[in-house]
């Protein structure tokens, strides 16, 4: 199990925007209108501790990943390091040292997209290493982000949380749905964000909240959204972690990982069901829940991002 | 085999008939035609000149006339002058779609058209499915997969947007509830190609049809034209009826393939059931040496199937024995001999099945050899009337509102639903059925239209295309020996079944339901067993009733519960012993027909229950004929005395939940259902009935009670009440 750092401290709460017109019905949120309707949003800002890794550093340690290059496994590098080969450029008087050489300028000067893909190309696309950009780049182009849904699959988006950097700041906006009719200003709203902020980090995301937030602006018609670069955690975790832990489940991981268990948490699965209760009987305070949970999913994205990080980087 | 008891037709052989069609051809494609020295059929060049034109059309000539080519030409000049185009084919087994590919991939290396033709179903890998959508022009896939990926639009919409052409190929298979689901499924896939400003032309392949124009006009619901006249050549072929006596039809086709493969001939031999085909082939196998006959069945696993289509294509194997799954257009090469042992159930089927006789022009033998039922005697009594039965014609409806009901959501979750604009493709009846959906919280009223807001996939909740995934597999020890459907192993792998594979006898031990598991052990135990069920109906509501002179069938809604009691053992054709198990019954609603009869008729009571059991067996057994469905469709109850009618009645019901309009066309054709049932029982020569007139292979009963006698009374009064005009007491029931 990697160490967590000493100096972790957990996402301070700091406060939650009420502006003006409160939404009775839900305590928190406030109404909002979009060129596609009405939704309801709800913002809520942590303050966290500043972490910065440079892009040197990932770079320098990206350098070292012998077997980024084409035919060389796990044990071809093991041998060279046996021989004296530390990173890519020793591989010069290798018949390997055309595509080490290739590699090695993109990941000295190539765009972090660019240093991505070639990791994919070695199908190492979700290795730990890479997340060090995450906090190399510009905090305010990250996007955190996590959605609740109706069901598993061509069932309505009800709840889009977004987790945005300002600063030490992150604040989390969620766009809600009172009604199925409030889909498309949520969807609206959420692809301004993914605009807005070149890069995502989410957890199983690649899987599911992405091609689902797709999905949805397909199926009315709308432009879809293309993240540039995207932080799953849920692949570095299991990389990482999960030896250790039962499960890889966020629950799980944040218990036993950053040690911080939700207390009367409302599990995954029953948000589909508790949110059609609330369309059959009105009941807001059914809402309360489902938007706790799904607070908390995107607060600790930031969490994880940041534990992970100093977990490779230090 | 005894020559009295074979009739005999020749069919001479027949020149092709060439024509050249008379819309433009491209270069690319005409160079094509002359290197491969192809020169057009009549219907093929009819075909391609109504393509060309924008028609849809549905082609019925028979199998082996050139049917792949005739619609392929037309689209492969239209994919290669225009390049971004796109076309979808569409095949009902998976075994004939990797056939197809083949021509495809030829076809357009050939024409250099760069259509890229790939398979896209449950077997694709998921690596390959994005170039696929993105870089393949031609699509070929089953109604099961476009059921699932009409959802993901996102992935989809390019192809949707370029889709010039939709080949449904064996079309006449979608008929019936199936064909009905199928019916909608082609509705929302124009409805999601209109959205993105695309009008694909569909054609449709076919067998023979009664009122074909009629039949693609419901399945896709546009305006078709068809294609009918055959071009194409015909070898001399020998058609012979054959009524065994002494021997049951298992034992006599047995016997005639084994004869044959000595003559060295080539044979292919249909049964009507899985049973039949393990039974018939381990008979031959008796006469023959290891190797030379195989039994093929649908259930098998691809790679035996695979192999017995190889082996029968380069001719390592002399003898196969299949149920009707090698009906279907997959190239085996042509066959010396086709034996059909016992009616396939629709003459559509006998003439695919007699389809496969005849190879490089050389003169093939077809054979019918007559089983113990009704029908197929029927025919071997009236040969001529098998020569010129009537085209059947293929029944589907779309307005099941249970079946309609699932397809909405599935809709309104792959595009808003919007019912001026979607009541073009769903009907008047969809407007009312959505509104029904809102109050169960299934669909949401919004701005944008009706939007899906269920828990549950839809495409998942949708019968035959949501159900149809739930296979048994049959487990030998670690081996998956086959897989069930769910009806099938609810009939066929109760607890102590014995089943065939290869030639081997399996008998269940145990059933898991939740991995759905079969297993079995081997035995070599020489008997097999048949269920004995139990059927109960009660009428939840009487919808209407017709009145055919003095007779009054009655229609409505019904509720059946099914029962499997036990099961009788069978050694050498004779039941030794019964065993009870216990399973719980099987509960749906459905639509049914009704009679009552209101008077004895002369027969005496104790023979009362066997009179109307065995009108109950002639009429399921009479139906097909004029409705065209699978026996599994329709199902049968009779009794003395019915709680809800108070008087001796008899059901037939439609086997799907919620009813497709079976029942409902045998109450409007009752009369002449009756008139041929009448005809079957009066003609057949045996006394006290046989397995020839009123005793039904599928009778959960085990034929018990039957009166012969008494059927045949009935049966004349019925038909007598239905062309008696009404008296003028009667009251006019109306519905």
């Amino acid at each position: 199990m990697q160490a967590l750092s000493k100096t972790f401290i957990p996402g301070v709460f700091l406060k939650t925007e009420t502006q003006g017109r409160d939404s009775a019905e839900i305590p928190g949120t406030f109404e909002i209108d979009t060129p596609d309707g009405t939704c309801l949003l709800k913002e809520t800002t942590r303050v966290y501790q500043n972490y910065l890794i440079s892009e040197e550093m990932i770079r320098e340690r990206c350098m070292g990943e012998l077997t980024l290059v084409p035919g060389i496994g796990p044990r071809r590098a093991y041998e060279y390091r046996r021989k004296g080969v530390v990173n890519l450029t020793d591989l010069r008087h290798t018949c390997r040292r055309e595509s080490a050489f290739e590699i090695a300028d993109v990941i000295e000067n190539g765009n972090p997209r660019d240093i991505f893909r070639v990791f994919q190309e070695a199908h190492r696309g979700n290795d730990p290493l890479l997340l060090g950009f995450s906090h190399a780049l510009p905090k305010e182009d990250l996007l955190y982000f996590d959605i609740e849904t109706l069901g598993m699959f061509q069932s309505p988006i009800i709840l889009f949380g977004c987790g945005v950097w300002k600063g030490n700041e992150l604040t989390v906006t969620q766009y809600l749905l009172r009604d199925i009719e409030d889909e498309p200003a949520a969807l609206y709203l959420t692809s301004q964000a993914f605009r807005k902020h070149a890069h995502v980090v989410t957890y199983n995301g690649k899987g599911f909240d992405v091609p689902y937030l797709n999905n949805r602006l397909s199926y009315y018609g709308e432009r879809t959204v293309c993240p540039n670069l995207h932080f799953d955690l849920l692949y570095p975790t299991r990389r990482l972690y999960g030896a250790d832990i039962p499960d890889c489940c966020l629950g799980t991981v944040e218990k036993l990982v950053l040690r911080i268990p939700r207390s009367n948490d409302l599990p995954g699965y029953l948000v589909p069901s508790y949110y059609q209760n609330y369309l059959r009987t009105r009941d807001s305070t059914i809402l309360t829940p489902i938007m706790e949970h799904n607070e908390l999913d995107v607060a600790n994205l930031a969490l994880l991002l940041q534990t992970e990080c100093e977990a490779i980087y230090g | 085999m005894d020559d009295k008891n074979m009739y005999i037709k020749y069919e001479e052989a027949r020149d092709p008939k060439y024509q050249m069609p008379t819309s433009p051809i491209s270069e690319k494609i005409t160079r094509y035609l002359t290197e491969k020295n192809i020169r057009l059929y009549t219907h093929q060049a009819e075909t391609f000149d109504q393509v060309s034109t924008g028609k849809n059309v549905i082609l019925t000539t028979p199998t082996a006339s050139g049917k792949t080519l005739a619609y392929s030409l037309p689209i492969l000049e239209r994919l290669v002058t225009d390049p971004d185009a796109t076309a979808l084919f569409i095949y009902p087994t998976k075994a004939l779609t990797r056939d197809q590919l083949l021509f495809f991939k030829e076809f357009d290396s050939a024409l250099h058209a760069k259509t890229k033709p790939a398979i896209y179903d449950g077997d694709t890998k998921q690596e390959l499915r994005p170039k696929i959508r993105t870089d393949s022009r031609i699509i070929l896939t089953n109604m099961y997969e476009l059921h699932h990926i009409l959802g993901w639009r996102a992935k989809w919409g390019d192809f949707w947007t370029n889709l010039s052409f939709v080949v449904v190929d064996e079309a006449h298979r979608y008929r019936g509830i199936f064909g009905s689901n199928t019916a909608l499924l082609l509705r929302r896939l124009r409805r999601i190609c209109n959205f993105y400003d695309a009008d694909p032309q569909f054609i449709l392949s076919s067998a023979t049809l009664g009122d074909p124009v009629s039949f693609a006009e419901t399945l896709t619901g546009l305006p078709s034209v068809e294609i009918g006249s055959d071009g194409s050549p015909r070898a001399k072929r020998t058609f012979r009826i054959y009524s065994p006596e002494n021997k049951s039809s298992i034992s006599a086709a047995a016997e005639l393939v084994s004869s044959q493969i000595k003559e060295g001939m080539q044979t292919l031999c249909f049964t009507s059931s899985r049973n039949a085909a393990e039974i018939t082939a381990m008979r031959c196998r008796e006469k023959q040496p290891i190797g030379n006959i195989a039994s093929y069945r649908g259930g098998y696993r691809p790679a035996e199937r695979n192999e017995i289509e190889s082996r029968l294509k380069t001719g390592h194997v002399s003898g196969v024995i299949s149920t009707n799954a090698l009906e279907v257009g997959i190239d085996v090469g042509g066959l010396d001999s086709v034996v059909i042992s016992g009616f396939p159930g629709s003459m559509i089927s006998v003439l695919q099945q007699a389809g496969r006789a005849g190879r490089n022009g050389q003169d093939a033998v077809i054979t019918f050899v007559a089983g113990q039922n009704p029908i197929d005697q029927y025919y071997a009594r009236n040969p001529e009337a098998f020569f010129n039965a009537p085209r059947e014609r293929a029944i589907l409806g779309v307005e099941n509102p249970y079946i309609l009901s699932s397809h909405l959501q599935c809709a309104a979750a792959e595009l808003p639903y919007k019912p001026e604009r979607d009541r073009k493709y769903f009907g008047d009846a969809a407007t009312d059925l959505i509104t029904a959906l809102k109050n169960e919280h299934l669909v949401a009223s919004t701005s944008k239209g009706f939007v899906y807001c269920g828990v549950e996939n839809p495409a998942q909740n949708t019968p035959f295309f949501g159900i149809i995934g739930k296979t048994w597999s049959v487990l030998h020890g670690k081996t998956i020996l086959e897989t069930m459907d769910e009806n099938q192993a609810y009939r066929e792998a109760y607890q102590g079944a014995v089943i065939f594979h290869q030639g081997e006898r399996y008998r269940v031990e145990t059933i898991e339901p939740e991995p759905r598991l079969i297993r079995v052990v081997k035995t070599s135990d020489i008997y097999h067993t048949r269920p004995v069920s139990m059927t109960e109906i009660t009428i939840t509501a009487r919808e209407k009733s017709r009145r055919h002179n003095n007779l009054l069938v009655n229609y409505g809604e019904v509720m059946v519960s099914s029962q499997i009691l036990g099961y009788s053992v069978i050694e050498y054709d004779q039941v030794v012993a019964a065993h009870e198990i216990s399973v719980s019954p099987r509960k749906f609603t459905t639509k049914a027909c009704w009679i009552t009869l209101d008077e004895e008729c002369g027969i005496k009571p104790e023979a009362f229950a066997g009179s109307l059991h065995g009108v109950e067996h002639t009429l399921i057994a009479a139906m097909p004929h004029f409705v065209l469905c699978d026996r599994s469709d329709i199902g049968g109850v009779s009794t003395p005395f019915h709680s809800d009618t108070a008087a001796p009645t008899i059901f037939i019901y439609d086997g799907v939940a919620g009813g497709i309009g079976l029942a409902e066309k045998a109450t409007d054709l009752f009369p002449d259902i009756l008139s041929f049932a009448c005809e079957i029982v009066t003609e057949c020569p045996c006394t006290n009935g046989c397995p020839s007139c009123i005793h039904s292979p599928k009778c959960g009963n085990n034929n018990q009670p039957l009166d012969k006698a008494g059927t045949i009374l009935l049966l004349k009064h019925l038909e007598h009440e239905s062309k008696k005009p009404s008296s003028i007491n009667n009251p006019d029931v109306n519905s």
